[in-house]
C-alpha cells in the first residue's frame, strides 16, 4: 500500500512484512484512526478559512457565527483524540511483535546445537535479542501506519484542493510523486549502508564484551594503551560509517523539505497574484479568500504526512538492518545437525531417570569435521555400573569424543548405540563448567531443578565442600560468578560436579573432573564417581593417574586402542 | 546526569552553540514562511477587492514575494546543515564518552575489575553511552532554540499588537516549561524501570547462552528459560506503561494547543473587528500558531526518554567516581631484585601468618590444596589485590609495594593466573598483545618449547588463526600454554605461576618444565601447585606448604 516502490526484495523486508501481517488488525485500526484524524484536520481548517473570509472580507459579525465556531471547536478537539487512538493501536502491535520475535529466538537457541552456539559471541547474540528486537519498535509503532497515511491523507487533501482550484491541485499532484521517488533513490543507498552499520554495531558489542572480560589480563599484560587505541579507532570508524549513512539519509529528507517549501511559496505567490487580479487565466478568477486561505493552509498539511514519514525513515532503516540479522539468526542451521528428541517438559519428574543401559560404539570415527578426524575405529561395549576412562594427550580428541557421545557432534563414521534409548539424557560436565552469576543454590537448581536444600548440602558434603562453605562463606547463599571472587577453581569445579550428583542420568560424561583438584579433593570426587557408577554408566576424559587406575574400560586416544581392565 | 551536561558544554560549547543557532534559524524560517504567506494572500485579496471597487491602492507585490521565496530556501538549507552538523557533534561526543570510560575502567584498581560480572558491564558501556546522545539532541538543543524562537516571535509581535505579544510570550513560555517538567516527572520512573529490565534481560540471556552445553545435556534448557520469559513479561508491561503515559500527555498537550488556537482565532478576529489589527495581520497570527504548534507538540516525545537517559548516565557516572580510580602518583619501579612479604590473617588464606623472602635467582614452590587460598596468595604476590593493614610487602629491601601499584610493576613481573584468558583475535595477537617489538623468531622458539609449534604450523592460517569465542576448539591445555607463552615472550624479573600445568598431562608438563626452567632460573619465581610435582626439582627449603583445613565431613 505504500506509495514508495519497494526496494529490491530483501530478506529484511520479507521479515518485517511477515510480522506486520500477523498484527494486521491492530495496524489497520491504527491507520483508520489516522485517516479520521486527517478528516478532522480538514474540517478544522476549512471552517477556519470560511470564518476568516466571513469576518474579514464580508465583515460579518463574529458573534453570529455560532454554528461555524462550534464546528471549528469540535474538529479542533477531536483531532488529538483520534491521533491518540492511532498511536495506541500501533504501539500494541509493536509490543506483540517484539515479544513474538524474542520467543522465536529463544526457541531457536533451544533447538541449536550447543557446539555451534558456543562458537558465537554471546554479546552479539544478546545484542540481537535486546537491541535488534527493540529497533523493530519504531518501524511498527511509527513508520508502518504512516506509510498508509502518507498516501491516504494527501489524497484526501488533494481532493479538497481540486474542488477549490484545479491548478493548485495540479501543482501538488506533480510535486507529490517526485518526492518519494527521490527519497527512495537516496534511501536505497542509505539502507545498504545501514546494514553495514548494524553489523558494525554487532561487532562492537562482541568486541567490547571480550575486551572487558579480559580487562584484568589486559592490565597485567600492560596492553592498556594498545587496547585503548583499539577502542578509539573503532569509535572513530563507527562515527565515520554512521556519518556516511546520515549524510545520505538526511539528503533524502532535504529533498522533501525543499519541495515542500517551494510548493508553499509557489502556491502563496500564485494565490496572492490571483486574488490581486494579476492572473486571469485558468481557474484563477474563481479564487476567494476562503479557497485561497484554505489551499495555503492545506499545502503544508499535504506534505506533513510525507515529512513525518521521512522522520521515521531512520526507524525503518535500522529496523531493516536488524530484521536482516534476525532473519539470519532464525534460519535453521545445517552444519552439525542436532535435534532434540525429547525436551523434558516443565513438569516432568526429573529426579529419577536412572535406568540400566548399554552403550556400544561400532567402528566409530569422530572429529569436528571430515577434515579434522580425531579418532578412528573405536569399538566398545559398556554398560551401567562401569567406569570408562578416556585418556590421552592434551588436544588429542578426548573432549571431542565426549561431545560426540553427548550427541553434539555427528560421528564421521560408524555409530553409537544406546540400549534402551535414553532420549537425550547424558549429563555432561565440561572442563570449564558453567557458573551463573547467582548463588550456589541457584547454580545447582539451574541444572537440577528439583533438588531440595538438604539434597544439595548432602552432595556438597560428599565432595568435601560443606565445611568450608558454611564457615567461610554463606553456604548455599554464597554468590559466585564470572570472576569468582570468593572461591577457587577447584571448588567451583566441584560445585558443578554436585549438579551431576543431584540429577544423575543413565549416561554421565565428565571432562577432566579432577583437573584443578589436589589429591584430597580429588579423592572426594573419585569417591563420588564410584558412587555414581552404581546407577549410571560413567565416562570420564582425564589424565589423572588415580582415576585412570579405577577404570573398568579404558580408551587411550594416543593408541586409539580400547583396553579392558 | 549533570556531569554529562557539563562535560558536553565544557568540551564542545562552540559546536553546541552553532547547532542551537542553526536550529533556531530553521524554525524561524519555517514560521516566517507561513506567516508571510498568510499575510500576503489576505493583503492581496483586500487590495484586489479594493481595486475592483474603484479605490486607488498601491501594493508592492514583489517584496513579499521575494521574502516568501527567500524563507523557503533558507528553511531548506538550514535544516540540512543543522542536521548534519548536530549529528556529527553527537558522534564526536559518543566517541569521547567511550574512550573516557574505557580509560577509566582500565585504570581502576585491579581488585575492583575482578568483582563485577562482565555481562553487566557490556550492558552499561554500549547501551548507556548510546543513551547519552539524547542529552544533546533532545534536551539541550530544542528547548534553547525554542526559547530563542519565543523571544523572536514576541519581539516581532510587539510591533503589531503589544498586549497580544505579551500573551503569546507568556503562553508559550508556560507551555514549554510545564510540558518539559511534567513529562520528565511522569515518565522518569517508568523509563528507568524499562532500562533496568532490559539490562536484567541481557544478563540473563548471556548467562543462559553460556550454559547451553550443560543445559542441553541435562535437558533443562526450556525450564531455565522461564526466568527469561518472566523478565520479558515484566518488560512488556513496563514499556506499555511508559507508552501509555506518553500518549496521555501528548493528548493533553494537543488539547491545550488546540484550545489555544481556538482562543487565538476568536481574539484575532475580534481584534480585527475592533480595528486593533488589520485583516492580513489577523491571518498572519493564526498562521504563526499553525507553525509553532508543530514545534511544541514534539516536546513530549523528546523528553519522554529522560528517565532512561538519567538511568544510563547515573550508572556511567559511578565509574567516574575518583575514589575508584588510581591517582597514579606513585613512583615508577625500575626493577624487582628482591621481595620480602609477610601476610597476616588474610581472609581467604588458611594460614594465619605467611612469610616469604626471595631474591633474584630464587625459587619457591607454594603447595596447597584446593581451597587453601593459593590463588588468593598468588593475587597478593602479584600485586593484583592489595594486602591488608597487618601485612607488609617490601620490594628491593627498601620501598613497600603501594596499595595501588604503578603500571611499571606489571612490566617487571609476569603473572599466570589460574584461569585462562583468550581474547577474540588471532593466535599471534593473543601471544603478543602488549609487546611493543615482536620478534617472530622468539615467538616460534617459545611455541616450540611449549610443544605448540607443530600445532600452530598445521593450522590453516597459522598465527593468523582466529581464537576467542569462535576459537572454542582450543583444548584446556592449549589455552593454558598460550597464556604461559605470553609470559615467556616478555622479560619479567619476577614471575608468579598459579597452576601453570593445569590441563596438561604429567609427561608434557615435565618436558615443558625442563625446557623453560633454565630461562626461569635467573628470575624470582613463585610457583603455586596443589601438590608436589615429581618433575620439579626442588629441595625442602624451597617449599612453602599452606596448612589445610580439617573437613569434619570426611568419611
Amino acid at each position: 500500500m505504500a506509495r514508495s516502490p519497494r526496494p529490491a526484495r530483501s530478506v529484511g523486508n520479507a521479515f518485517l512484512r511477515e510480522h506486520a501481517i500477523a498484527e494486521r488488525k491492530a495496524l489497520m485500526l491504527s491507520v483508520l484512526f489516522g485517516v479520521l484524524a486527517s478528516i478532522a484536520m480538514l474540517v478544522q481548517w476549512l471552517s477556519f478559512a470560511f470564518l476568516a473570509e466571513q469576518i474579514i472580507v464580508f465583515e460579518a459579525d463574529l458573534q453570529k457565527q455560532i454554528s461555524l465556531l462550534t464546528v471549528l471547536a469540535l474538529s479542533l478537539l477531536s483531532r488529538p483524540l483520534l491521533q491518540k487512538m492511532q498511536t495506541i493501536y500501533a504501539q500494541k502491535a509493536s509490543a506483540h511483535i517484539r515479544s513474538h520475535v524474542r520467543q522465536n529466538l529463544l526457541d531457536k537457541w533451544r533447538n541449536t546445537n550447543p557446539m555451534l552456539l558456543k562458537t558465537m559471541s554471546k554479546g552479539v547474540l544478546a545484542s540481537q535479542f535486546i537491541e535488534h528486537v527493540e529497533s523493530l519498535d519504531g518501524y511498527y509503532s511509527r513508520y508502518w501506519p504512516q506509510q498508509s497515511l502518507a498516501v491516504i491523507s494527501p489524497l484526501l487533501i488533494l481532493g479538497v484542493v481540486f474542488y477549490l482550484n484545479w491548478l493548485c491541485a495540479l501543482l501538488l499532484l506533480i510535486s507529490a510523486p517526485l518526492i518519494p521517488l527521490f527519497m527512495v533513490l537516496v534511501g536505497m543507498g542509505a539502507e545498504s549502508l545501514n546494514q553495514k552499520y548494524a553489523l558494525q554495531r554487532q561487532r562492537l558489542a562482541g568486541h567490547f564484551l571480550d575486551r572487558v572480560s579480559a580487562l584484568s589480563t589486559i592490565r597485567l599484560l600492560g596492553a592498556q594503551q594498545e587496547i585503548m587505541q583499539e577502542v578509539l579507532d573503532s569509535s572513530n570508524r563507527y562515527r565515520n560509517i554512521i556519518m556516511r549513512t546520515l549524510r545520505l539519509a538526511f539528503l533524502s529528507s532535504t529533498v522533501l523539505e525543499f519541495f515542500t517549501s517551494v510548493a508553499i511559496a509557489a502556491l502563496a505567490i500564485y494565490i496572492g497574484f490571483s486574488l490581486y487580479g494579476a492572473i486571469t487565466w485558468g481557474p484563477a478568477e474563481s479564487l476567494s479568500l476562503f479557497s485561497g486561505l484554505a489551499i495555503l493552509i492545506l499545502a503544508p498539511e499535504f506534505f506533513q504526512p510525507l515529512r513525518t514519514l521521512s522522520q521515521f525513515y531512520h526507524d525503518r532503516a535500522t529496523a531493516l538492518g536488524a530484521a536482516h540479522h534476525l532473519h539470519d539468526a532464525l534460519q535453521p542451521v545445517d552444519d552439525i545437525t542436532y535435534s532434540i528428541i525429547s525436551d523434558a517438559g516443565l513438569n516432568t519428574d526429573l529426579s529419577s531417570l536412572s535406568q540400566a543401559v548399554t552403550l556400544s560404539m561400532h567402528d566409530l570415527s569422530i572429529g569436528y569435521n571430515t577434515s579434522e578426524v580425531c579418532l578412528t575405529n573405536l569399538n566398545l561395549k559398556a554398560h551401567t555400573g562401569q567406569l570408562v576412562i578416556i585418556s590421552g594427550q592434551s588436544g588429542s580428541g578426548k573432549t571431542a569424543l565426549l561431545n560426540t557421545l553427548a550427541g553434539y557432534i555427528k560421528p564421521i563414521k560408524g555409530s553409537i548405540n544406546i540400549e534402551p534409548s535414553t532420549g537425550n539424557n547424558h549429563a555432561l560436565l565440561p572442563q570449564s563448567p558453567w557458573i551463573k552469576n547467582a548463588s550456589i543454590r541457584d547454580n545447582l537448581l539451574a541444572l537440577a531443578p528439583h533438588a531440595s536444600d538438604q539434597q544439595m548440602l548432602d552432595a556438597l558434603s560428599l565432595l568435601g565442600l560443606l565445611e568450608e562453605l558454611n564457615t567461610k562463606h554463606k553456604g548455599l547463599d554464597t554468590l559466585i560468578g564470572e570472576h569468582t571472587a570468593g572461591l577457587s577453581g577447584g571448588q567451583l569445579q566441584r560445585i558443578a560436579f554436585a549438579r551431576i550428583l543431584l540429577k544423575p542420568s543413565p549416561v554421565v560424561l565428565l571432562d577432566e573432573p579432577t583437573a584443578k583438584l589436589d589429591i584430597q579433593s580429588g579423592t572426594f570426587v573419585i569417591k563420588a564417581i564410584n558412587q555414581l557408577k552404581q546407577e549410571s554408566l560413567v565416562i570420564v576424559a582425564t589424565h589423572d593417574e588415580t582415576l585412570i587406575q579405577q577404570a573398568d574400560l579404558s580408551i587411550n586416544t594416543g593408541t586409539h586402542g580400547v583396553a579392558l581392565s | 546526569m549533570k556531569f554529562w551536561f557539563l562535560l558536553i558544554f565544557e568540551k564542545h560549547i562552540a559546536r553546541v552553540s552553532i547547532g542551537i543557532i542553526m536550529t533556531w534559524l530553521t524554525m524561524a524560517s519555517g514560521i516566517a514562511l507561513l506567516m508571510l504567506s498568510g499575510w500576503f494572500i489576505t493583503a492581496t485579496t483586500l487590495t484586489g477587492i479594493g481595486i475592483t471597487a474603484g479605490l486607488i491602492m498601491t501594493f508592492d507585490m514583489y517584496v513579499p514575494g521575494s521574502g516568501i521565496r527567500f524563507f523557503a530556501l533558507s528553511r531548506t538549507i538550514s535544516r540540512y546543515v543543522e542536521r548534519i552538523y548536530n549529528h556529527d557533534t553527537i558522534l564526536r561526543l559518543i566517541a569521547l564518552f567511550r574512550v573516557t570510560l574505557f580509560g577509566q575502567l582500565v585504570s581502576m584498581p585491579l581488585s575492583n575489575l575482578r568483582l563485577n560480572s562482565d555481562s553487566e558491564w557490556l550492558g552499561r558501556l554500549t547501551a548507556d553511552i548510546d543513551a547519552l546522545d539524547s542529552i544533546l539532541i533532545r534536551y539541550i538543543i530544542p528547548p534553547i532554540a525554542t526559547l530563542l524562537l519565543i523571544i523572536t516571535i514576541s519581539l516581532f509581535l510587539s510591533t503589531v499588537w503589544v498586549e497580544f505579544a505579551l500573551y503569546v510570550a507568556l503562553f508559550m513560555l508556560l507551555t514549554l516549561s510545564i510540558t518539559i517538567q511534567y513529562t520528565i516527572r511522569s515518565t522518569s520512573s517508568s523509563g528507568q524501570r524499562v532500562n533496568t529490565l532490559l539490562n536484567q534481560l541481557r544478563v540473563q540471556v548471556i548467562d543462559h547462552l553460556n550454559g547451553v552445553i550443560e543445559l542441553q545435556s541435562f535437558n533443562v534448557m526450556k525450564r531455565h528459560q522461564v526466568n527469561i520469559d518472566d523478565t520479558i513479561t515484566q518488560l512488556t508491561l513496563a514499556q506499555s506503561q511508559l507508552d501509555t503515559k506518553t500518549v496521555q500527555l501528548q493528548n493533553w498537550l494537543e488539547w491545550l494547543l488546540q484550545l489555544n488556537l481556538f482562543i487565538v482565532v476568536i481574539c484575532t478576529l475580534n481584534a480585527f473587528e475592533s480595528k486593533i489589527i488589520s485583516g492580513p495581520e489577523a491571518v498572519m497570527i493564526v498562521m504563526l500558531f499553525l507553525g509553532t504548534n508543530e514545534i511544541f507538540q514534539s516536546f513530549i516525545t523528546q523528553f519522554s526518554t529522560w528517565g532512561k537517559t538519567h538511568f544510563a548516565a547515573h550508572r556511567l557516572s559511578t565509574l567516574q567516581d575518583p575514589r575508584t580510580s588510581i591517582p597514579n602518583i606513585h613512583k615508577e619501579i625500575d626493577n624487582v631484585t628482591s621481595i620480602d612479604v609477610k601476610i597476616i590473617d588474610h581472609q581467604n588464606i588458611n594460614a594465619i601468618d605467611i612469610s616469604l623472602s626471595l631474591e633474584h635467582r630464587q625459587f619457591i614452590n607454594v603447595i596447597g590444596p584446593s581451597g587453601s587460598g593459593k590463588s588468593s596468595l598468588a593475587d597478593l604476590l602479584a600485586g593484583v589485590v592489595p594486602i591488608n593493614d597487618k601485612s607488609r610487602y617490601i620490594i628491593n629491601a627498601g620501598s613497600s609495594l603501594e596499595k595501588d601499584t604503578h603500571i611499571s610493576w606489571y612490566q617487571k613481573i609476569g603473572y599466570l593466573e589460574q584461569s585462562n584468558t583468550i581474547l577474540a583475535g588471532s593466535l599471534g595477537y593473543n601471544l603478543t598483545i602488549g609487546i611493543s617489538e615482536v620478534d617472530e623468531e622468539r615467538v616460534w622458539k617459545v611455541l616450540n618449547q611449549l610443544e605448540l609449534d607443530q600445532w600452530a604450523n598445521d593450522l590453516p592460517e597459522g598465527l593468523n588463526t582466529w581464537l576467542g569465542e569462535s576459537g572454542y576448539r582450543l583444548s584446556g591445555g592449549q589455552a593454558r600454554r598460550i597464556c604461559l607463552a605470553r609470559i615467556l615472550l616478555r622479560n619479567p624479573q619476577m614471575i608468579v605461576l598459579d597452576e601453570p600445568f593445569n590441563g596438561l598431562d604429567d609427561n608434557m608438563a615435565a618436558r615443558i618444565w625442563r625446557q623453560i626452567s633454565p630461562w626461569l632460573s635467573s628470575k624470582i619465581i613463585v610457583l603455586l601447585t596443589h601438590e608436589k610435582a615429581e618433575y620439579i626439582e626442588v629441595d625442602n627449603s624451597e617449599i612453602l606448604s599452606l596448612t589445610t583445613i580439617i573437613d569434619n565431613d570426611i568419611n
